[in-house]
């Protein structure tokens, strides 16, 4: 990259938001996802949304390839970036812009927190309800990007059912607004369009969210259960009797050994844990949670705890949601996999997974977002025994294929990224991957919007998909995985 | 639209791909339709030389309802789909002012009801289409799962897209139980501002209403709100009592259960009904009563309006945006 392009960026955003110190764009290389790396040329800060625009023109007139972040939480390498290419950082853009209680809506600038958004609003009884594990760090930019989900998708959905607008900066430098505040905006829903689009069709500047008045009640429970069969009974019986829970989860021996080594939630031994979450008017939860209960003991319970305050609530949450990262504790490296299957078929499924990890000889923990069908296998494994990791990458597709051949998908919520591009010709037909390209060439004719994601190309020579690797900032004990 | 228009009806979705690439070809200019309920919303078009209907591709190609989804050809009535749902006890809740309205014509159209208010628009309970091109392909996007982010979300682009991309053959929905017991409370008031006053009265709490709606009839000085609990049984009476009591100062009153449909189906279908224009504003929610006075104040300088009316569909719960049809 030239020095007059360099100056051009820091006159648009200033000399201390452009970074091109190698050391400096270490911290850039890689996302969530440290098993793909690449250094940028450059990264970029802009503070507004006139600064990404003027950033996005130079990039569209020198042909540049960019690349958008948010905080770099993401699990499939969709903000990795391109070799020689701009990284366009939005985490100085992370100002809550208006707090709309009468209507119910927050507008936001990308790069503030997903948590943020309920801490503003909780003192008046509000919260934002899409909630993935990473909130307390994830950006809500990102969120739109990847349509994140989170432990109560099944009952409040994604991040697509709460954006109700966005700016977004198009890759020839324009911006849009797409949405609107109100309802029944107009033509074909571009909206859902943008959202999940990994970043590949322009850059959000701002987003205006629905917030939802906290429920009235929430009751949870966490069932335990000598086999996977019995628990994935209890939920098919807990929707045959139309009950639709805020949450379940389920939770495999090896991740409740692990989530005991890390946080301690007081999980009791078993080859599996559900828990389920009711909310909503009071009335309304005492009455079905007696239902949950028993049909909880019924299918064969050995044990059923009822968290008795918000207390014993965020300990059973605080055990599920750190299973990634207390994978740790239980194993060198762990490669995430994020797969779907109906959710009927989750018992078959995880038993292919049992007999496989029996097989490659690799333990894989489970733990699950049962109510949809969402599953995240960990695989573990040790990088100092030579192939394993190689194994580890092979055995995570393994079970993305059995994902499909279930009839569910490669991704619930981590998006393709880099990562699983490979695998959308499994889920995809040639004529349906075509079609998605043609609507990318229609946002971003000239393939710079971070280029090289969601879409299957040739594999590059030397590029290793998927398993965990510390980050160098984890590994200089700067920041933990959440 | 042009009266010599050929009518096509595929049987298949390979002849409906085939009409499609054909009719591009020979460059005539095609319409999709459904039943054709919602022809004249939107702009009218120009001169339309072929008209494909959906109406042969009518089946529920699958009701997986262990996993509560269910995929549904284009040309398949939402009402005899619901009523085939509702063996197992389960529905897709949209709903629409039109007794023929099909699946496809909804989603194209993003048509919705007082239902939206709990359950959101079509594109908020779709999880995957099969779309026909112009070019004669048969292309799918989502899924059948619930939760999947693969790829570019085609699917919930179609709704509103007025079938100028493609062609819907089939759609996925995510389901959902029936609820056990269903209640209505209705309510009348002397003016706009003591029914703004109510909605935001009962807006505040934590009810979890499946419907809310207000219905106006200007020239007759009415004001109705309308809203609907359905949930477990106790937990419907609760709700119920918890409304009436902030409704106390109206004259309110709950609905009979052999009363509920018509009464909603009514309020639905009466906006459509008088001859005329059919209006349809959006407003942010807490505006409520300044709208009403604009169209208060429209009525009587028009003095063309026989009956008003207000529909309120906010989105779960009570926020997002509110549709007036007057």
């Amino acid at each position: 990259m030239t020095e007059e392009i360099i100056s051009e960026f820091r006159a648009i955003c200033g000399v201390q938001a452009v970074l091109n110190d190698p050391v400096q764009l270490l911290a850039y290389e890689c996302d969530g996802l440290p098993a793909l790396r690449e250094t940028p040329a450059l990264v970029v800060l802009p503070g507004s949304a006139e600064e990404v625009q003027q950033v996005v023109r130079v990039c569209a007139r020198e042909g540049l390839p960019f690349v958008a972040r948010g905080h770099g939480t993401g699990l499939s390498g969709g903000a990795l970036p391109v070799a020689g290419g701009v990284v366009i950082s939005l985490a100085r853009m992370n100002r809550v812009l208006q707090i709309d209680l009468p209507n119910r809506q927050v507008t936001i600038e990308p790069g503030v927190t997903n948590l943020e958004i309920t801490r503003r609003v909780a003192p008046h009884g509000y919260y934002y309800a899409p909630d993935p594990s990473s909130q307390q760090v994830c950006s809500i930019g990102g969120n739109v990007a990847e349509n994140s989900g989170g432990a109560h998708c099944l009952k409040y959905g994604f991040t697509v059912h709460h954006v109700l607008a966005v700016d977004m900066v198009l890759p020839n430098g324009d911006l849009v607004q797409i949405g609107s505040p109100t309802a029944d905006a107009p033509g074909p829903d571009l909206l859902s369009l943008v959202i999940g689009s990994e970043g590949t069709l322009g850059i959000v500047t701002r987003i205006t969210v629905r917030i939802l008045r906290k429920p009235e009640t929430v009751q949870t429970l966490l069932a335990a259960y000598d086999s996977i069969r019995e628990a994935g009974a209890a939920v098919s019986d807990i929707i045959s009797a139309g009950i639709v829970p805020a949450a379940v989860e389920m939770m495999d021996a090896l991740a409740i050994r692990a989530s005991e080594a890390a946080v301690h939630p007081n999980f009791p031994p078993a080859d599996t844990i559900l828990i389920v979450e009711l909310d909503g008017p009071a009335a309304e939860v005492h009455e079905l949670f007696v239902t949950v209960e028993r049909i909880c003991r019924q299918a064969g319970a050995t044990t059923v705890e009822i968290a008795a305050d918000a207390e014993q609530r965020l300990r059973i949450w605080k055990g599920r949601k750190a299973a990634f990262a207390a994978m740790g504790r239980v194993s060198p490296n762990y490669y995430v996999q994020d797969g779907v299957v109906p959710r009927t078929k989750l018992p078959d499924v995880l038993e292919r997974i049992r007999e496989l990890s029996e097989r490659c000889g690799l333990p894989i923990g489970n733990v699950f977002h049962a109510g949809d069908g969402n599953l995240h296998p960990l695989i573990c494994y040790d990088e100092k025994i030579p192939g394993q990791a190689q194994l580890a990458e092979e055995v995570a597709g393994e079970i993305l294929g059995y994902c499909v051949e279930f009839g569910g998908s490669i991704t619930g919520e981590h998006g393709v990224g880099a990562d699983k591009k490979q695998f959308m010709a499994q889920m995809f037909s040639a004529d349906d991957l075509d079609i998605m390209q043609r609507v990318r060439d229609a946002f971003d004719p000239q393939h710079l919007c971070n280029p090289g994601k969601v879409l299957p190309t040739p594999r590059l020579c030397g590029e290793v998909p998927g398993p965990y690797r510390q980050h160098p900032v984890e590994a200089a004990g700067l920041a933990e995985r959440l | 639209m042009a009266t010599a228009a050929a009518v096509h009806e595929p049987d298949t979705p390979e002849k409906l791909a085939a009409a499609l690439a054909e009719a591009s070809r020979a460059r005539q200019s095609t319409l999709i339709s459904g039943a054709g309920t919602k022809l004249e919303w939107g702009s009218a078009g120009g001169q339309v030389n072929r008209i494909i209907k959906t109406s042969r591709l009518n089946r529920i190609v699958a009701h997986r309802h262990g996993d509560l989804t269910a995929t549904i050809q284009a040309g398949a009535l939402l009402v005899t789909v619901n009523r085939q749902l509702a063996v197992r006890g389960q529905w897709l809740p949209i709903d629409t002012a039109f007794d023929d309205a099909t699946i496809g014509g909804i989603v194209a159209t993003n048509d919705s009801g007082p239902l939206r208010h709990r359950f959101g628009t079509p594109r908020d309970l779709l999880i995957g289409v099969t779309l026909a091109l112009t070019d004669g392909r048969i292309i799918k996007a989502g899924g059948h799962v619930v939760k999947n982010v693969a790829g570019y979300d085609l699917g919930r682009m179609m709704s509103g897209s007025f079938g100028t991309l493609a062609a819907i053959v089939d759609a996925t929905f995510k389901l959902l139980p029936v609820p056990a017991a269903s209640r209505t409370v209705v309510a009348q008031f002397g003016d706009a501002a003591a029914l703004a006053q109510a909605v935001a009265r009962l807006t505040d709490t934590d009810l979890e209403p499946l419907a809310f709606d207000i219905h106006v009839i200007v020239p007759r000085g009415e004001y109705w709100l309308l809203i609907r609990f359905a949930t477990s049984p106790a937990a419907t009476e609760a709700q119920v009592t918890a409304a009436r009591s902030l409704l106390s100062a109206a004259s309110s009153g709950v609905v009979s259960v052999a009363d509920e449909d018509r009464l909603w189906r009514d309020h639905s279908q009466d906006i459509w009904k008088p001859a005329g224009a059919v209006v349809r504003l959006s407003w942010l929610p807490a505006s409520l009563e300044r709208v009403l006075s604009v169209v208060q104040h429209v009525a009587a300088a028009t003095g063309a309006s026989p009956a008003t009316s207000a529909i309120i569909a906010a989105r779960k719960p009570a926020a997002g945006a509110n549709r007036l049809v007057g």
